[in-house]
């Protein structure tokens, strides 16, 4: 099976999904500059500037397109370059794309998917921030966040596929990731959780990024005969904890990593639900490992110190065993 | 508010166990009255506030272990407002607590602890609960000491042979006999015994076998200390038969004059004759250690002394330099503190051999477990009126004899070595003069 970086995958599905007719892209840079992380380059050239949008730098006017497109048939794929720049959009996403399903009595679906990029790397407070919990505490939405090239084919796809308005979200450090990904069209569906690593000490429960640092952190542990479970959530709603609860049930201890600030967390969510399915499982506090809680600083030095380390996944699973 | 926390009384001492309250909610107290009576796993011992106020909160009731340090009861400001929220605890207290307890402390019993107070993982306690096993007793390994489920299974590994003495006790053989016997068959009495609690999953507290009785720091630490003696110091034992007509005689003629509180015992003879022996014996005032064998200059016999609660052995400090008088003065004091349950750390640190006697209750002898790491115990039994033979014909006596059993520690001393030691003590006892010469 081919080794291809994650956006290479992302490429592969989109070039797949523009065979529907249905399917367009708009977004900030996405066209005659091939977007910030290259993803869509050499697009505009191949399916043309009606297919291959540039967009103003007005993102609650993309989202507020792509879901009207949405409604009269189209599967719009709306790129959002940053995270953070969907701040501006939230109005169209939280009271227009999660609700009008509901509020129309069932009569229309919204069929679009946001395309957008949580990350840092000396970006400064304003651009490296996280806000999947935002998206994941909304009804309506689904939210999606995988780690691996394999996951970013095959949820993109799943994301097209479906009636309902999905965030994607991938990450400025994950572009290069390698792994093995099929030539041929595959779906991986939204809401299922996957097993990444066995073990029989800790459960660690991770997405994204996070999925790799929790990995690398498994290799330095098993040196010192720690031998942990890591399980990838891949969809943040609907959560599918029942791999992670499955695996805690046998392991009691459970860590749970994930890049965004503590309080009201995403980890808050899913520590709950260990908390309330496993309870009887329970034999230590659950730890958390989340980005110290400041808006994240410029300074190289302080950002490395805000940030998650594989040295703190190791040490936050030392915890949990104590 | 000021707290309130459980000092900590010796360099070891990790939790506490709050006996009782000596003062209750609403109570003024002033900066060095007592205010609670503690008992840690060496002694029982009143505690004094370090702030004056208004005792506002009993956080910790009477009957409760917690660590070194947490906060135990809180004070107020003496404005005199109502107390917050009474513990239950404060209100069971008695109205009007007496000042100096005439029964020893460590008598009260603690009430029964509900496996809801101990502190576990709900893991740990789901596993317990399948089991049948109280969590009362399993001490946790976790942080803050919680219950892990480690613990749990290590206690269930360990429960076949603890449980049949420690749970339901139906059977006197286990409980009722004497080292010897247990070390000889132990297989056999213990399988024999039913274990009801693997069997059945309910709560052993709620068993019509029987009642369940929680350990206390007293007993807790003397299950620790004998079992690791037993299983890791391998133990040899010498009896001899002691004459003890002269020092019976000299000991009539020492006290004679002496007023009754001032009156020498056997036993004060026997440490002294010990300690004088020891001091021919080094290896046998000595303690293992894979590093080597440690000599002790001092010669500081422990005395066992026997409570209602168990067991202490508080130390007579630097005997090969005490007279016989000193040797009994301060073996009076320490018996007297042990009784009230008033010890203080330093009184029960230090020892480097033990003297346990149980001549008093009829015991002709028996065999003692070594206060490790010391290297030997000496056993002392009963005073005994016996016909013998005289010396040097065939003419039958009657003679005062007493068995002095030594058990000595195989790592540091062997055998015949052990067997002089034990001679010297039998010398000095049959010609007691000496005993006063130095």
């Amino acid at each position: 099976m081919p080794v291809i970086t994650v956006r290479e995958a992302l490429r592969q599905a989109l070039h797949e999904l523009m065979q529907d007719e249905r399917v367009f892209i708009i977004g900030e840079d996405i066209g005659h500059y091939g977007s910030t992380y290259g993803v869509t380059a050499g697009f505009l050239e191949q399916y043309g500037a009606e297919r291959i949008r540039d967009a103003p730098i007005a993102e609650a006017g993309i989202v507020g397109l792509a879901i009207g497109a949405a409604l009269v048939g189209m599967r719009p794929i709306a790129e959002i370059m940053s995270v953070n720049f969907s701040l501006l959009a939230f109005d169209q996403l939280i009271n227009h794309a999660a609700k009008i399903y509901s509020m129309f009595g069932g009569q229309m679906h919204v069929p679009m998917v946001l395309r957008t990029t949580n990350g840092w790397t000396q970006l400064s407070a304003t651009h490296s921030q996280s806000f999947d919990v935002m998206f994941a505490h909304v009804p309506g939405l689904k939210v999606v966040a995988p780690a691996t090239p394999y996951d970013m084919k095959g949820l993109l796809r799943a994301s097209v596929a479906d009636p309902d308005p999905v965030i994607f979200i991938e990450h400025t450090l994950m572009y290069t990731v390698k792994g093995e990904v099929p030539d041929e069209p595959y779906e991986v569906p939204i809401g299922r959780s996957a097993l990444v690593r066995e073990g029989r000490h800790a459960t660690v429960v991770t997405y994204s990024r996070m999925v790799h640092l929790s990995l690398q952190a498994a290799e330095v542990l098993s040196r010192e005969g720690i031998e942990v479970e890591i399980v990838d959530l891949r969809t943040l709603r609907p959560l599918d904890m029942s791999l992670a609860i499955e695996s805690f049930k046998r392991t009691g201890r459970g860590v749970v990593v994930t890049e965004d600030w503590q309080s009201f967390g995403t980890s808050a969510e899913i520590a709950a639900r260990l908390y309330e399915y496993g309870f009887d499982y329970l034999d230590a506090p659950i730890t958390r490992v989340n980005f110290r809680e400041v808006p994240m600083p410029y300074s190289k030095n302080l950002e490395l110190k805000t940030v998650i380390t594989v040295d703190r996944i190791a040490n936050a699973i030392r915890d949990a065993l104590k | 508010m000021p707290d309130v926390t459980m000092p900590k009384m010796g360099f070891d001492m990790q939790e506490g166990t709050i006996v009782r309250w000596l003062r209750q909610i609403g109570d003024e107290v002033r900066r060095g009255e007592p205010i609670a009576e503690i008992e840690t796993d060496k002694v029982t011992i009143e505690i004094e506030a370090f702030d004056s106020g208004v005792l506002r909160e009993i956080v910790v009731a009477a009957g409760q272990t917690v660590p070194v340090n947490a906060v135990i009861a809180r004070l107020g400001d003496d404005a005199p407002s109502p107390p917050a929220a009474p513990a239950a605890a404060a209100v069971e207290q008695p109205s009007s607590p007496p000042a100096a307890p005439s029964v020893p402390a460590v008598a009260v019993a603690p009430p029964a602890v509900d496996d809801r107070e101990v502190r576990a993982s709900p893991l740990a306690r789901r596993i317990a609960r399948d089991h049948g096993l109280p969590l009362a007793g399993i001490a946790g390994t976790g942080p803050l000491g919680r219950v892990v489920r480690a613990d749990v299974e290590q206690a269930l590994t360990a429960r076949p042979a603890a449980a049949p003495s420690a749970v339901a006790a139906p059977t006197p053989a286990v409980v009722a006999a004497p080292t010897p016997a247990v070390v000889a068959a132990p297989t056999p009495a213990v399988v024999a015994a039913p274990t009801p609690a693997v069997a059945a999953p309910t709560p052993v507290a709620a068993s019509p076998r029987g009642d369940l009785v929680p350990l206390t720091s007293m007993r807790r630490t003397i299950a620790r200390v004998t079992s690791q003696s037993w299983q890791q110091a391998p133990h040899f034992m010498l009896t001899m038969e002691v004459d003890m007509g002269a020092c019976l005689a000299l000991r009539g003629s020492i006290n004679a004059g002496r007023p009754r509180e001032a009156q020498i015992g056997v036993n004060d003879m026997i440490v002294k004759a010990a300690a004088r022996a020891l001091r021919g014996f080094p290896m046998l005032n000595a303690s293992y250690s894979d590093a080597g064998i440690e000599l002790h200059h001092d010669v500081n016999v422990s005395i066992a002394v026997a409570l209602d609660a168990g067991l202490v052995a508080p130390v007579i400090t630097g005997c090969q330099s005490r007279s016989l008088g000193a040797i009994s003065r301060e073996s009076k004091r320490l018996v007297a503190l042990a009784r009230e349950g008033k010890l203080g750390a330093a009184d029960l640190q230090g020892g480097t051999f033990t003297v346990s006697n149980l001549g008093m209750y009829g015991v002709s002898e028996f065999v003692a477990i070594i206060t490790v790491p010391q290297a030997a115990i000496l056993a002392v039994g009963a005073v005994r009126r016996v016909p013998a033979f005289r010396d040097d014909s065939d003419e039958v006596i009657a003679r005062q004899v007493m068995n002095l059993t030594l058990s000595a520690d195989h790592r540091i001393t062997d055998g015949a070595e052990a067997a002089r030691f034990l001679g010297e003590v039998r010398r000095s006892l049959e010609q007691p003069l000496e005993l006063l010469v130095d």
